[in-house]
């Protein structure tokens, strides 16, 4: 019998995302544009709807509009539904309890018990709206289903030196988690949880109440419900996932993974119809390549004006680029323009910034080993709206939030 | 803007296309690289703040019904008016009137079918009355400001071009501010403006016309209500200066589209504050490969280009293999072209498969058409 609600998902959207420095100034970063075309939150919200799941609430909080704005009635992604569809849930005053902003990933979803309830789930399917990947997760909640857990952790295989960096899942030979450690030092698996959960939604609610009452808890999942939950006898299991998947928390990690989209055997393919991932359209006219320009290993979304020469780089909508002008190992978002002979190389130019002419943003971090700039790497960025003159130089690895004038 | 009806009209009339209409009528004929030939007048209408327009289907509607769908990508699918697909309606005025068994006599004709539904939009005092042929970027408010202002019954767009077809040709004052005279001449007389095919009236105006028009055995709109009214009913002209075209022929077509590669063409038909809405196709940005040379082409998402590409429209989702080229070319949605093949002065239809090694070569003055889902 096929039950509508009966598996909702809750996305979080409220994070700052601060390592991806100016980009979030003004945005959170699900709403950060990717790919050529997408913003980060795209990819979690297509998965949602090609698999099945048509009631997705977005919790927000850090400097939501953009991210509102963004999803609107939720329309671009087939969620504007007569029953269920999307819905931002930003914090919100209480009635009789005092109000407070969302403290952690746990407690965001401990205020919005209500929300969940009023459509009875008996699972709610958990998800953070800045990760790039496909995923059915129809067959991780076929997978929960089947093994009768309490929860089930979509799990990802990682290398020894990476396994620190996240919440590593020790399991028996049946894949139940029997121990979860928080970014360890010294990892006893290679398992990480991809912060994608199943719960039985009864059961979440059980440790969501017992975590709120306890003020020493950072009401965190990772950090404070998984453990709970394992200390109380729960099953938990895992689920290996075995795409293509990439956290774009750092600015170095973003460039890495919209330059992942320019490969053909990343293990995502913008390009397959079977799984589409759908966003907010342009609506610009199709992009235009000028006799002498040259676009060669990149990716041009609509409404670009290509005059100069684009290589290993991904263009955004409404992106123009002079004559003269060469464009490498680049991200230029939407509406830049890169002004004649100018050269822009390893760098992210965020939203509406100018390039003046002959200026030299970057450089071949091949040849210019990654200083100790703010962006940690060697990834130059220009702010959103910035102007750099004509004839300017930014050096590798800088971060230009202010118009570089003459 | 309350009160206005858009009615756009999909019947051929003098328009052939011969394959690019096997299927489908002109305003369904892709262009442009990732539109339809009706997106264009759609467009206008809305941006000119019109909410409610009216499609009249005749025939081969599939396409056109299937491209509009609720109307939701140009924001006419309301839950107060929006988009209305009006179905062919064989008329008869009364039983005496022997239907003609199904072969069209006229404009007329169509608008007589559709007079219950222009008697029931009771709330639109205007309606702007469009062919389904025309390209254009059309400032809508502004021509029915003036319209209005002028107190002209009918407004007449029209433009000094030749290859504005075959409508009717109008003689302005030298001021341009009065009609002079209306002909049937199919040369454009010297200093003459051609009716582009857009007309701007009131609805009860146009019921009443219609409505005598039929009950006297006259079906052809442009002689027996514009001409014929001519010096009864006092008629403007609106000129319009801007780019547009007449789609009436293969060759037409074929320099049309290709006049979009003039970055000043493109400016003026998309313009930012009147762009021009389309079925969103949700596909990826275009993926240029490691060997892909792209010149002088317009290209629309979804397209793979891994070969050469010169002076040609590509449309959304078409993929050129290494070592193929394709030169003066119009290909349209989904065509594959294989590896090494050579395609020159092609007009492709949709998702034709152009296989290895083969060669496809036109002129300019007479470019090969290949038809939909052909394997070449």
């Amino acid at each position: 019998m096929y039950k509508p609600h009966e598996c909702i998902a809750l996305l979080l959207a409220g994070g700052q995302g601060s390592r991806l420095l100016c980009l979030t100034k003004n945005m959170a970063k699900p709403a950060v544009p990717f790919g050529g075309k997408y913003r980060i939150i795209d990819f979690t919200l297509s998965n949602c709807v090609n698999s099945g799941i048509y009631t997705v609430g977005v919790l927000t909080q850090y400097e939501p509009h953009e991210l509102n704005a963004y999803i609107g009635s939720g329309q671009p992604w087939d969620l504007d539904r007569l029953n269920g569809g999307a819905f931002i849930l930003p914090p919100y005053r209480r009635g009789n309890t005092a109000s407070e902003w969302y403290k952690g990933t746990a407690n965001a979803v401990f205020q919005n018990i209500g929300f969940v309830d009023t459509y009875q789930p008996e699972y709610v399917l958990v998800l953070s709206g800045d990760h790039i990947y496909k995923m059915d997760y129809s067959r991780l909640l076929e997978n929960h289903k089947k093994t009768g857990a309490a929860c089930t952790i979509s799990a990802l295989a990682v290398s020894t030196e990476e396994a620190s960096r996240f919440g590593i899942m020790n399991v028996r030979d049946d894949l139940s988690v029997y121990e979860f450690e928080e970014k360890p030092k010294r990892p006893k698996s290679n398992l990480a949880s991809m912060g994608i959960y199943v719960f039985n939604w009864e059961t979440l609610k059980k440790y969501l109440l017992a975590d709120n009452a306890d003020t020493s808890s950072s009401n965190d999942f990772g950090k404070n419900i998984i453990p709970s939950m394992l200390a109380a006898g729960e099953r938990i299991r895992a689920c290996p996932f075995g795409g293509y998947w990439k956290d774009v928390g750092t600015i170095e990690s973003y460039w890495e993974a919209n330059m992942d989209m320019l490969s053909l055997t990343s293990g995502l393919d913008l390009h397959d119809d079977k799984w589409k991932i759908y966003s907010r359209n342009s609506g610009r006219p199709p992009h235009y390549i000028a006799h002498g320009a040259l676009a060669r290993h990149c990716l041009v979304a609509e409404g670009c004006e290509i005059e100069g020469q684009v290589e290993m780089s991904v263009l955004f909508p409404g992106v123009r680029v002079a004559p003269g002008a060469h464009v490498r190992y680049s991200i230029l978002m939407p509406g830049v323009r890169v002004l004649e002979n100018a050269v822009i190389e390893y760098a992210i130019v965020a939203e509406g910034a100018v390039i003046g002419a002959g200026a030299a943003v970057g450089g071949d971090l091949a040849e210019n080993p990654a200083p100790a700039g703010p962006c940690g790497c060697g990834i130059t960025v220009i702010a959103p709206g910035v102007a750099v003159c004509g004839g300017a130089r930014v050096e590798c690895g800088r971060l230009v939030a202010e118009n570089i004038d003459a | 803007m309350k009160g206005v009806l858009g009615i756009i009209l999909t019947l051929d009339g003098n328009d052939d296309l011969r394959g690019l209409t096997l299927h489908r009528t002109v305003p369904s004929v892709p262009f442009g690289s990732r539109y339809r030939i009706i997106d264009f007048m759609l467009s206008s209408m809305i941006g000119g703040g019109i909410e409610d327009v009216a499609i009249v289907l005749r025939d081969r509607y599939q396409s056109l019904m299937d491209h509009l769908g609720t109307g939701k990508d140009w924001d006419l699918s309301r839950r107060r008016g929006g988009l209305y697909l009006l179905p062919p309606h064989s008329y008869r005025q009364d039983l005496s009137m022997p239907d003609n068994g199904g072969a069209l006599r006229g404009k007329i004709e169509i608008l007589a079918g559709i007079l219950h539904f222009l008697t029931h939009m009771k709330h639109h005092e205007y309606v702007v009355l469009s062919d389904g042929d025309l390209v254009i970027n059309l400032p809508i408010d502004d021509m029915l400001d003036r319209h209005v202002q002028s107190g002209s019954d009918i407004t007449i767009l029209c433009a000094a071009d030749e290859s504005a077809g075959s409508g009717i040709a109008l003689c302005l004052s030298p001021d341009g501010g009065r009609i002079v005279s209306i002909e049937e001449t199919p040369p454009l007389p010297a200093g003459g403006y051609r009716a582009l095919g857009v007309y701007i009236m009131k609805r009860s105006l146009l019921i009443e016309t219609i409505t005598e028009a039929i009950s006297g055995g006259r079906h052809d709109f442009e002689l027996d209500i514009i001409m014929r009214h001519f010096g009864f009913l006092k008629m403007s002209a609106a000129v319009f200066e801007g780019f547009f075209a007449k789609i009436q022929s293969p060759a037409c077509y074929f320099t049309s589209s290709m006049r979009l590669l003039d970055p000043r063409v493109r400016n003026e038909l998309f313009s930012k504050d009147r762009p021009v809405y389309t079925k969103v196709h949700d596909r990826a940005p275009v993926y240029y490969g490691d060997r892909a040379l792209c010149r002088g082409s317009l290209v629309a998402d979804g397209c793979v280009i891994e070969g050469t590409v010169e002076n040609s429209v590509l449309f959304r989702g078409v993929q050129i293999a290494p070592d193929a080229v394709v030169t003066n070319s119009i290909l349209m949605q989904g065509t594959v072209v294989h590896r090494s093949s050579r395609l020159d002065f092609v007009v492709a239809d949709k998702n034709v498969n152009v296989r290895d090694r083969r060669v496809i070569s036109g002129r300019a003055e007479s470019p090969v058409f290949v038809a939909k889902n052909n394997i070449v």
